[in-house]
Protein backbone atom coordinates (compact mmCIF):
# COMPACT_ATOMS: atom_id res chain seq x y z
CA UNK A 1 0.00 0.00 0.00
CA UNK A 2 2.51 2.34 1.13
CA UNK A 3 4.97 1.76 -1.86
CA UNK A 4 2.25 2.43 -4.30
CA UNK A 5 1.77 6.11 -3.20
CA UNK A 6 5.51 6.71 -2.85
CA UNK A 7 6.76 8.55 -6.01
CA UNK A 8 10.25 9.57 -6.64
CA UNK A 9 11.57 12.63 -6.11
CA UNK A 10 12.12 13.80 -10.15
CA UNK A 11 8.74 12.54 -11.43
CA UNK A 12 7.39 14.17 -8.32
CA UNK A 13 9.42 17.45 -9.47
CA UNK A 14 8.09 17.39 -12.89
CA UNK A 15 4.24 16.95 -11.94
CA UNK A 16 4.51 19.94 -9.77
CA UNK A 17 6.58 21.95 -13.17
CA UNK A 18 3.69 20.41 -15.54
CA UNK A 19 1.00 22.09 -12.91
CA UNK A 20 2.91 25.30 -12.64
CA UNK A 21 2.76 25.43 -16.30
CA UNK A 22 -0.56 24.84 -16.40
CA UNK A 23 -1.38 28.05 -14.39
CA UNK A 24 1.30 29.99 -16.29
CA UNK A 25 -0.46 29.30 -19.49
CA UNK A 26 -3.62 30.57 -18.18
CA UNK A 27 -2.37 33.77 -17.34
CA UNK A 28 -0.94 34.11 -20.72
CA UNK A 29 -4.55 33.18 -21.84
CA UNK A 30 -6.07 35.79 -20.29
CA UNK A 31 -3.69 38.16 -20.84
CA UNK A 32 -3.47 37.53 -24.67
CA UNK A 33 -7.58 37.74 -24.67
CA UNK A 34 -7.78 41.30 -22.52
CA UNK A 35 -6.62 44.49 -24.54
CA UNK A 36 -3.86 45.56 -22.40
CA UNK A 37 -3.05 49.04 -24.03
CA UNK A 38 -3.36 51.19 -21.13
CA UNK A 39 -1.73 48.67 -18.89
CA UNK A 40 1.02 49.75 -16.92
CA UNK A 41 1.94 48.54 -13.73
CA UNK A 42 5.48 50.32 -13.44
CA UNK A 43 3.12 53.65 -12.49
CA UNK A 44 2.40 51.46 -8.95
CA UNK A 45 5.91 50.10 -8.68
CA UNK A 46 7.28 54.05 -8.76
CA UNK A 47 5.41 54.17 -5.41
CA UNK A 48 7.33 51.31 -4.05
CA UNK A 49 8.47 53.15 -0.53
CA UNK A 50 4.77 53.21 0.33
CA UNK A 51 4.17 49.72 -1.20
CA UNK A 52 7.95 48.44 1.02
CA UNK A 53 5.79 50.29 3.73
CA UNK A 54 2.35 49.10 3.31
CA UNK A 55 3.86 46.05 3.39
CA UNK A 56 5.93 45.89 6.77
CA UNK A 57 2.83 47.49 8.33
CA UNK A 58 0.69 44.48 6.90
CA UNK A 59 3.27 42.08 8.56
CA UNK A 60 3.64 43.89 11.71
CA UNK A 61 -0.43 44.24 12.56
CA UNK A 62 -0.84 40.18 11.62
CA UNK A 63 1.61 39.49 13.65
CA UNK A 64 0.01 41.21 16.30
CA UNK A 65 -3.18 40.10 15.87
CA UNK A 66 -1.88 36.51 15.66
CA UNK A 67 -0.07 36.21 18.75
CA UNK A 68 -3.01 38.60 20.89
CA UNK A 69 -5.18 35.92 18.53
CA UNK A 70 -3.23 33.01 20.34
CA UNK A 71 -3.38 34.58 23.41
CA UNK A 72 -7.17 34.80 23.30
CA UNK A 73 -7.91 31.49 22.19
CA UNK A 74 -6.03 29.92 24.71
CA UNK A 75 -8.58 31.86 27.27
CA UNK A 76 -11.48 31.63 25.52
CA UNK A 77 -10.92 27.28 25.57
CA UNK A 78 -9.33 27.31 29.17
CA UNK A 79 -13.19 29.19 30.16
CA UNK A 80 -15.27 27.09 27.83
CA UNK A 81 -13.39 24.07 29.84
CA UNK A 82 -14.13 25.46 33.04
CA UNK A 83 -16.17 23.95 35.53
CA UNK A 84 -17.71 27.66 36.72
CA UNK A 85 -20.26 28.00 34.31
CA UNK A 86 -20.58 31.82 34.65
CA UNK A 87 -17.16 31.85 32.49
CA UNK A 88 -18.13 29.46 30.42
CA UNK A 89 -21.06 30.92 28.94
CA UNK A 90 -19.29 34.31 29.03
CA UNK A 91 -16.99 32.67 26.56
CA UNK A 92 -19.48 30.64 25.17
CA UNK A 93 -21.39 33.57 23.75
CA UNK A 94 -18.34 35.26 22.65
CA UNK A 95 -17.21 32.43 20.31
CA UNK A 96 -20.67 32.22 18.78
CA UNK A 97 -21.06 36.34 18.24
CA UNK A 98 -17.56 36.79 16.58
CA UNK A 99 -18.16 33.37 14.58
CA UNK A 100 -21.46 35.05 13.27
CA UNK A 101 -19.77 38.40 12.37
CA UNK A 102 -18.25 39.63 9.40
CA UNK A 103 -14.92 40.54 9.31
CA UNK A 104 -16.10 44.48 8.13
CA UNK A 105 -18.87 44.40 10.30
CA UNK A 106 -16.43 44.09 13.49
CA UNK A 107 -13.55 46.04 12.61
CA UNK A 108 -16.12 49.03 11.88
CA UNK A 109 -18.30 48.75 15.49
CA UNK A 110 -14.45 48.25 17.03
CA UNK A 111 -12.94 51.57 15.60
CA UNK A 112 -16.41 54.03 15.82
CA UNK A 113 -18.16 52.44 18.59
CA UNK A 114 -15.47 50.46 21.06
CA UNK A 115 -13.02 53.05 20.43
CA UNK A 116 -15.22 55.92 21.52
CA UNK A 117 -16.63 54.22 24.04
CA UNK A 118 -13.04 53.01 25.92
CA UNK A 119 -11.73 56.29 24.38
CA UNK A 120 -9.02 54.47 22.19
CA UNK A 121 -7.90 56.55 19.10
CA UNK A 122 -5.50 54.71 17.69
CA UNK A 123 -7.16 52.96 14.91
CA UNK A 124 -4.17 50.99 14.38
CA UNK A 125 -4.38 49.84 17.78
CA UNK A 126 -8.29 49.31 17.32
CA UNK A 127 -7.65 47.60 13.93
CA UNK A 128 -5.38 44.89 15.72
CA UNK A 129 -7.87 44.83 18.50
CA UNK A 130 -10.68 43.84 15.96
CA UNK A 131 -8.73 41.30 14.30
CA UNK A 132 -7.84 39.74 17.48
CA UNK A 133 -11.50 39.32 18.11
CA UNK A 134 -11.86 38.05 15.06
CA UNK A 135 -9.05 35.32 14.82
CA UNK A 136 -9.43 34.30 18.63
CA UNK A 137 -12.57 32.09 18.33
CA UNK A 138 -10.99 30.32 15.39
CA UNK A 139 -7.92 30.03 17.65
CA UNK A 140 -9.96 28.43 20.42
CA UNK A 141 -11.69 26.01 17.89
CA UNK A 142 -8.15 24.77 16.78
CA UNK A 143 -7.05 24.33 20.39
CA UNK A 144 -10.01 22.20 20.89
CA UNK A 145 -9.95 20.06 18.47
CA UNK A 146 -5.99 19.24 18.67
CA UNK A 147 -6.00 19.09 22.19
CA UNK A 148 -9.32 16.94 22.18
CA UNK A 149 -7.21 14.41 19.94
CA UNK A 150 -5.37 12.75 23.26
CA UNK A 151 -6.41 9.92 24.37
CA UNK A 152 -8.41 10.20 27.76
CA UNK A 153 -6.01 7.58 29.33
CA UNK A 154 -3.26 9.37 29.12
CA UNK A 155 -5.15 12.04 31.50
CA UNK A 156 -5.73 8.98 34.09
CA UNK A 157 -1.98 8.10 34.00
CA UNK A 158 -1.25 11.76 34.41
CA UNK A 159 -3.95 12.11 37.38
CA UNK A 160 -2.25 8.68 39.04
CA UNK A 161 1.15 10.18 38.83
CA UNK A 162 0.36 13.64 40.05
CA UNK A 163 1.45 15.74 37.21
CA UNK A 164 0.94 19.20 37.99
CA UNK A 165 -1.14 21.73 34.98
CA UNK A 166 1.70 22.94 34.00
CA UNK A 167 3.97 19.51 33.88
CA UNK A 168 0.43 18.29 31.55
CA UNK A 169 0.92 20.66 29.06
CA UNK A 170 4.91 21.32 29.34
CA UNK A 171 5.66 17.80 28.69
CA UNK A 172 3.18 15.64 27.67
CA UNK A 173 0.25 17.67 25.40
CA UNK A 174 2.17 20.29 23.98
CA UNK A 175 4.92 17.81 22.64
CA UNK A 176 2.02 16.15 21.19
CA UNK A 177 -0.06 18.75 19.66
CA UNK A 178 2.62 20.94 18.15
CA UNK A 179 2.82 18.95 15.23
CA UNK A 180 -1.35 18.68 14.64
CA UNK A 181 -1.56 22.51 15.71
CA UNK A 182 0.65 23.66 12.74
CA UNK A 183 -1.30 23.55 9.50
CA UNK A 184 -4.62 25.18 11.39
CA UNK A 185 -2.43 27.75 13.04
CA UNK A 186 -1.27 28.86 9.73
CA UNK A 187 -4.34 29.20 8.34
CA UNK A 188 -5.34 31.34 10.53
CA UNK A 189 -2.26 33.46 10.12
CA UNK A 190 -2.90 34.07 6.51
CA UNK A 191 -6.86 34.45 7.33
CA UNK A 192 -5.72 37.43 9.46
CA UNK A 193 -2.83 38.49 6.83
CA UNK A 194 -5.56 38.50 4.33
CA UNK A 195 -8.31 39.99 6.82
CA UNK A 196 -6.09 42.57 7.12
CA UNK A 197 -6.82 44.25 3.97
CA UNK A 198 -9.87 45.54 5.42
CA UNK A 199 -8.42 47.82 7.79
CA UNK A 200 -7.73 50.21 4.97
CA UNK A 201 -11.62 50.72 5.47
CA UNK A 202 -10.42 52.53 8.87
CA UNK A 203 -7.05 54.35 7.71
CA UNK A 204 -4.97 52.06 9.13
CA UNK A 205 -1.70 52.39 6.62
CA UNK A 206 -1.23 48.71 5.46
CA UNK A 207 -1.03 47.66 2.08
CA UNK A 208 -4.37 48.06 1.02
CA UNK A 209 -4.45 51.47 2.20
CA UNK A 210 -1.66 52.50 0.60
CA UNK A 211 -2.58 50.38 -2.90
CA UNK A 212 -5.99 52.48 -2.44
CA UNK A 213 -3.62 56.15 -2.31
CA UNK A 214 -2.35 54.93 -5.37
CA UNK A 215 -4.45 53.93 -7.49
CA UNK A 216 -6.90 57.45 -7.00
CA UNK A 217 -3.24 59.13 -7.74
CA UNK A 218 -2.53 57.30 -10.59
CA UNK A 219 -5.87 55.74 -12.25
CA UNK A 220 -3.89 52.24 -12.51
CA UNK A 221 -6.96 50.72 -10.68
CA UNK A 222 -6.68 46.94 -12.25
CA UNK A 223 -2.56 47.28 -12.40
CA UNK A 224 -2.83 48.38 -8.49
CA UNK A 225 -5.05 44.99 -7.46
CA UNK A 226 -2.40 42.99 -9.46
CA UNK A 227 0.27 44.75 -7.03
CA UNK A 228 -1.60 43.94 -4.25
CA UNK A 229 -2.03 40.21 -5.07
CA UNK A 230 1.58 39.66 -5.24
CA UNK A 231 2.46 41.34 -2.22
CA UNK A 232 -0.57 38.85 -0.11
CA UNK A 233 1.21 36.09 -2.15
CA UNK A 234 4.58 36.92 -0.98
CA UNK A 235 3.39 37.22 2.56
CA UNK A 236 1.60 33.64 2.49
CA UNK A 237 3.26 31.56 0.18
CA UNK A 238 6.70 31.95 2.61
CA UNK A 239 4.38 30.81 5.57
CA UNK A 240 3.06 27.73 3.54
CA UNK A 241 6.91 26.34 3.43
CA UNK A 242 7.40 27.18 6.69
CA UNK A 243 4.63 24.97 7.56
CA UNK A 244 5.64 22.11 5.81
CA UNK A 245 9.00 22.24 7.03
CA UNK A 246 7.51 22.50 10.72
CA UNK A 247 5.19 19.00 10.08
CA UNK A 248 8.58 17.24 8.71
CA UNK A 249 10.97 18.41 11.72
CA UNK A 250 7.93 17.15 14.43
CA UNK A 251 6.96 14.06 12.56
CA UNK A 252 6.60 11.75 14.70
CA UNK B 1 -1.73 -6.86 51.69
CA UNK B 2 -5.13 -6.14 53.98
CA UNK B 3 -7.73 -5.64 51.61
CA UNK B 4 -11.27 -4.66 53.13
CA UNK B 5 -14.50 -3.24 50.93
CA UNK B 6 -17.59 -2.77 52.75
CA UNK B 7 -20.84 -1.97 50.90
CA UNK B 8 -19.56 -0.88 47.98
CA UNK B 9 -21.92 0.32 44.91
CA UNK B 10 -20.87 1.84 41.61
CA UNK B 11 -23.36 2.79 38.91
CA UNK B 12 -22.51 4.30 35.26
CA UNK B 13 -25.83 6.62 34.51
CA UNK B 14 -28.71 4.30 36.27
CA UNK B 15 -27.05 1.06 35.54
CA UNK B 16 -25.61 -0.49 38.79
CA UNK B 17 -22.67 -2.28 37.80
CA UNK B 18 -21.20 -3.27 41.39
CA UNK B 19 -24.02 -4.71 44.00
CA UNK B 20 -23.08 -4.21 47.78
CA UNK B 21 -19.99 -6.11 47.45
CA UNK B 22 -18.10 -6.73 51.07
CA UNK B 23 -14.78 -8.37 51.57
CA UNK B 24 -12.05 -8.60 54.03
CA UNK B 25 -8.85 -10.46 53.34
CA UNK B 26 -5.54 -10.21 55.22
CA UNK B 27 -2.49 -11.68 53.96
CA UNK B 28 -2.84 -11.90 50.59
CA UNK B 29 0.19 -11.41 48.17
CA UNK B 30 -1.30 -11.58 44.27
CA UNK B 31 -5.29 -11.27 44.09
CA UNK B 32 -7.01 -12.25 40.91
CA UNK B 33 -10.40 -10.57 39.88
CA UNK B 34 -11.86 -13.22 37.51
CA UNK B 35 -15.41 -13.41 35.74
CA UNK B 36 -17.29 -12.69 32.28
CA UNK B 37 -16.68 -9.78 30.24
CA UNK B 38 -19.24 -7.09 31.72
CA UNK B 39 -19.44 -8.71 35.12
CA UNK B 40 -17.92 -5.39 36.52
CA UNK B 41 -14.22 -6.60 37.43
CA UNK B 42 -12.31 -3.61 35.41
CA UNK B 43 -14.73 -0.84 37.62
CA UNK B 44 -13.65 -2.75 40.58
CA UNK B 45 -9.75 -2.66 39.92
CA UNK B 46 -10.33 1.43 38.87
CA UNK B 47 -12.02 1.83 41.99
CA UNK B 48 -9.26 -0.39 43.54
CA UNK B 49 -7.01 2.54 42.06
CA UNK B 50 -8.89 5.74 43.09
CA UNK B 51 -8.91 6.42 39.00
CA UNK B 52 -13.05 6.27 39.99
CA UNK B 53 -14.97 7.09 42.81
CA UNK B 54 -17.47 4.67 44.25
CA UNK B 55 -21.34 5.84 44.57
CA UNK B 56 -21.03 4.13 47.84
CA UNK B 57 -19.39 2.16 50.38
CA UNK B 58 -15.59 2.04 51.21
CA UNK B 59 -12.52 0.65 50.13
CA UNK B 60 -9.30 0.50 52.45
CA UNK B 61 -6.14 -0.95 51.60
CA UNK B 62 -3.74 -1.73 53.68
CA UNK B 63 -5.83 0.12 56.87
CA UNK B 64 -5.83 3.04 54.42
CA UNK B 65 -9.28 4.25 53.12
CA UNK B 66 -9.51 5.41 49.73
CA UNK B 67 -10.83 9.18 49.89
CA UNK B 68 -10.25 12.27 48.29
CA UNK B 69 -7.99 13.35 51.26
CA UNK B 70 -5.75 10.18 51.38
CA UNK B 71 -6.21 9.49 47.36
CA UNK B 72 -2.74 11.36 46.08
CA UNK B 73 -0.77 9.64 49.51
CA UNK B 74 -2.23 6.29 48.45
CA UNK B 75 -1.46 6.58 44.76
CA UNK B 76 2.07 7.40 45.37
CA UNK B 77 2.26 3.57 46.68
CA UNK B 78 0.81 1.66 43.69
CA UNK B 79 1.31 0.96 39.83
CA UNK B 80 -1.29 0.58 37.50
CA UNK B 81 -1.06 -1.51 34.17
CA UNK B 82 -3.89 -0.67 31.16
CA UNK B 83 -5.06 -3.55 28.84
CA UNK B 84 -3.87 -0.74 26.03
CA UNK B 85 -0.01 0.14 27.07
CA UNK B 86 -1.09 4.27 27.74
CA UNK B 87 2.57 5.36 27.24
CA UNK B 88 3.12 8.41 26.38
CA UNK B 89 3.38 8.18 22.72
CA UNK B 90 5.89 11.13 21.69
CA UNK B 91 8.63 9.61 24.33
CA UNK B 92 10.98 6.63 23.78
CA UNK B 93 10.03 3.97 26.48
CA UNK B 94 13.11 4.85 28.29
CA UNK B 95 11.69 8.61 28.40
CA UNK B 96 8.60 7.23 29.46
CA UNK B 97 9.48 5.99 32.74
CA UNK B 98 12.36 8.86 33.17
CA UNK B 99 9.93 11.59 32.76
CA UNK B 100 7.64 10.23 35.40
CA UNK B 101 10.88 9.93 37.92
CA UNK B 102 12.02 13.30 37.35
CA UNK B 103 9.10 15.98 37.41
CA UNK B 104 6.40 13.56 39.33
CA UNK B 105 8.61 11.77 42.28
CA UNK B 106 12.02 14.48 42.06
CA UNK B 107 14.18 12.12 41.51
CA UNK B 108 17.87 13.11 40.24
CA UNK B 109 17.85 12.62 36.26
CA UNK B 110 21.31 10.23 37.20
CA UNK B 111 18.92 7.90 39.30
CA UNK B 112 16.07 8.22 37.07
CA UNK B 113 18.02 7.10 34.27
CA UNK B 114 19.86 3.90 36.32
CA UNK B 115 16.45 2.88 37.67
CA UNK B 116 14.89 3.08 34.07
CA UNK B 117 18.13 0.98 32.45
CA UNK B 118 17.41 -1.44 35.60
CA UNK B 119 13.62 -2.01 34.65
CA UNK B 120 14.14 -2.18 31.20
CA UNK B 121 16.89 -4.95 31.78
CA UNK B 122 14.89 -6.60 33.93
CA UNK B 123 11.95 -6.99 31.23
CA UNK B 124 14.33 -7.08 28.26
CA UNK B 125 13.89 -4.46 26.89
CA UNK B 126 17.26 -2.68 26.35
CA UNK B 127 17.66 -3.00 22.83
CA UNK B 128 14.18 -0.99 22.80
CA UNK B 129 14.52 1.28 25.63
CA UNK B 130 15.21 4.58 22.94
CA UNK B 131 12.71 3.33 20.59
CA UNK B 132 9.13 5.11 19.96
CA UNK B 133 6.31 3.46 21.30
CA UNK B 134 4.94 3.05 17.85
CA UNK B 135 7.87 0.84 16.78
CA UNK B 136 8.12 -1.60 19.44
CA UNK B 137 5.44 -4.88 19.53
CA UNK B 138 2.59 -5.24 21.76
CA UNK B 139 4.13 -7.33 24.00
CA UNK B 140 7.13 -4.98 24.52
CA UNK B 141 4.72 -1.89 24.96
CA UNK B 142 2.98 -3.88 27.67
CA UNK B 143 6.17 -4.71 29.10
CA UNK B 144 7.29 -1.46 29.19
CA UNK B 145 4.09 0.14 30.63
CA UNK B 146 4.96 -2.40 32.99
CA UNK B 147 8.21 -1.33 33.95
CA UNK B 148 6.89 2.29 34.16
CA UNK B 149 4.16 1.01 36.98
CA UNK B 150 7.07 -0.15 38.96
CA UNK B 151 9.59 2.51 38.45
CA UNK B 152 8.24 3.88 41.46
CA UNK B 153 8.68 1.23 43.47
CA UNK B 154 4.94 0.87 44.60
CA UNK B 155 3.83 -1.55 47.22
CA UNK B 156 0.90 -2.48 44.89
CA UNK B 157 0.78 -2.87 41.21
CA UNK B 158 -2.75 -3.44 39.89
CA UNK B 159 -3.07 -5.08 36.30
CA UNK B 160 -6.46 -4.61 34.30
CA UNK B 161 -6.55 -7.66 31.21
CA UNK B 162 -2.66 -6.70 30.44
CA UNK B 163 -2.83 -9.29 27.98
CA UNK B 164 -6.19 -8.68 26.53
CA UNK B 165 -4.98 -7.07 23.06
CA UNK B 166 -2.04 -9.62 22.60
CA UNK B 167 -1.58 -12.62 20.60
CA UNK B 168 -0.87 -16.05 22.54
CA UNK B 169 2.62 -15.58 21.98
CA UNK B 170 2.93 -12.19 23.27
CA UNK B 171 0.59 -13.26 25.91
CA UNK B 172 3.21 -15.89 27.12
CA UNK B 173 6.21 -13.11 26.80
CA UNK B 174 4.18 -11.26 29.13
CA UNK B 175 2.88 -13.37 31.82
CA UNK B 176 6.25 -14.44 31.95
CA UNK B 177 7.91 -11.13 32.79
CA UNK B 178 5.10 -10.73 35.20
CA UNK B 179 5.58 -14.31 37.00
CA UNK B 180 9.65 -12.83 37.71
CA UNK B 181 8.25 -10.58 39.84
CA UNK B 182 6.56 -12.64 41.96
CA UNK B 183 9.53 -12.57 44.59
CA UNK B 184 9.91 -8.98 44.44
CA UNK B 185 7.64 -8.69 47.70
CA UNK B 186 5.53 -6.46 45.89
CA UNK B 187 1.92 -7.59 46.09
CA UNK B 188 -0.80 -7.77 43.19
CA UNK B 189 -4.19 -7.49 41.99
CA UNK B 190 -5.10 -8.27 38.55
CA UNK B 191 -8.22 -8.90 36.08
CA UNK B 192 -7.06 -11.19 33.72
CA UNK B 193 -9.28 -13.59 31.39
CA UNK B 194 -5.92 -16.44 31.44
CA UNK B 195 -7.06 -18.73 34.25
CA UNK B 196 -4.15 -21.33 33.49
CA UNK B 197 -2.43 -18.32 34.84
CA UNK B 198 -4.27 -17.86 37.77
CA UNK B 199 -4.07 -21.02 39.15
CA UNK B 200 -0.12 -20.59 38.58
CA UNK B 201 0.35 -17.23 39.66
CA UNK B 202 -2.31 -15.86 42.09
CA UNK B 203 -3.01 -17.09 45.79
CA UNK B 204 -6.56 -15.87 46.03
CA UNK B 205 -9.20 -15.21 43.76
CA UNK B 206 -12.23 -13.36 43.72
CA UNK B 207 -15.10 -14.08 41.61
CA UNK B 208 -17.68 -11.85 39.82
CA UNK B 209 -20.94 -12.31 38.00
CA UNK B 210 -22.90 -9.38 37.49
CA UNK B 211 -21.50 -7.16 39.77
CA UNK B 212 -21.88 -9.37 42.70
CA UNK B 213 -19.22 -11.25 44.30
CA UNK B 214 -20.22 -15.11 44.02
CA UNK B 215 -17.13 -16.74 45.25
CA UNK B 216 -13.67 -15.60 46.95
CA UNK B 217 -11.39 -17.95 47.84
CA UNK B 218 -7.64 -19.39 47.92
CA UNK B 219 -6.31 -20.07 45.02
CA UNK B 220 -6.94 -24.38 45.34
CA UNK B 221 -10.71 -23.86 45.64
CA UNK B 222 -11.09 -22.52 42.18
CA UNK B 223 -10.52 -26.23 40.68
CA UNK B 224 -13.80 -27.57 42.79
CA UNK B 225 -16.52 -24.31 42.29
CA UNK B 226 -19.40 -24.63 44.89
CA UNK B 227 -21.51 -22.26 43.32
CA UNK B 228 -23.31 -23.20 39.94
CA UNK B 229 -22.17 -19.74 38.44
CA UNK B 230 -18.22 -20.38 39.03
CA UNK B 231 -18.55 -23.82 37.45
CA UNK B 232 -20.68 -22.68 34.42
CA UNK B 233 -17.73 -20.18 34.09
CA UNK B 234 -14.99 -22.40 34.55
CA UNK B 235 -16.33 -24.65 32.08
CA UNK B 236 -16.84 -22.15 29.20
CA UNK B 237 -12.97 -21.03 29.84
CA UNK B 238 -11.57 -24.46 29.52
CA UNK B 239 -12.02 -26.77 27.11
Amino acid sequence: MQNNTQRSYPQEMFSFLLACLFFICLIIYVIIRVPTENFNIARVFHYNNLLWLGIINTIIISLYSLIFGLILGFILYITRESRIYFLKSLANIFIELMMGTPLVVLIVITTFFLGKAFSINNNYSLGVIALTCYIGPYMANMLKSVIDSIDKQQYIIMNLYGFTPYQRYRYIILPQVIRLLMPPLMNNFSYTIKGSSLLSLTAVPEIYYYIKNIQSDTFAYTEGYLVLWGAYLLLTLPLTILTKYIEKRYAL
Amino acid sequence: MILQINDLNMYYNRLQVLKNLNIELNNCNSIAIIGASGCGKSTLLRLLAGIEYPASGSISINRLEINQSTLRQYQQHIGFVFQDHNLFPHLSLKENITLILEKCRHETPEFADQRANDLLESLQLTEQADKLPRHVSGGQLQRASIARALSTDPDILLLDEPTASLDPILTHEVLKSIETLKNSGKDFIFVTHEIAFVQHFADYYIFLDQGEIIEHNPIGALINPTTPELTNFMQRVSY
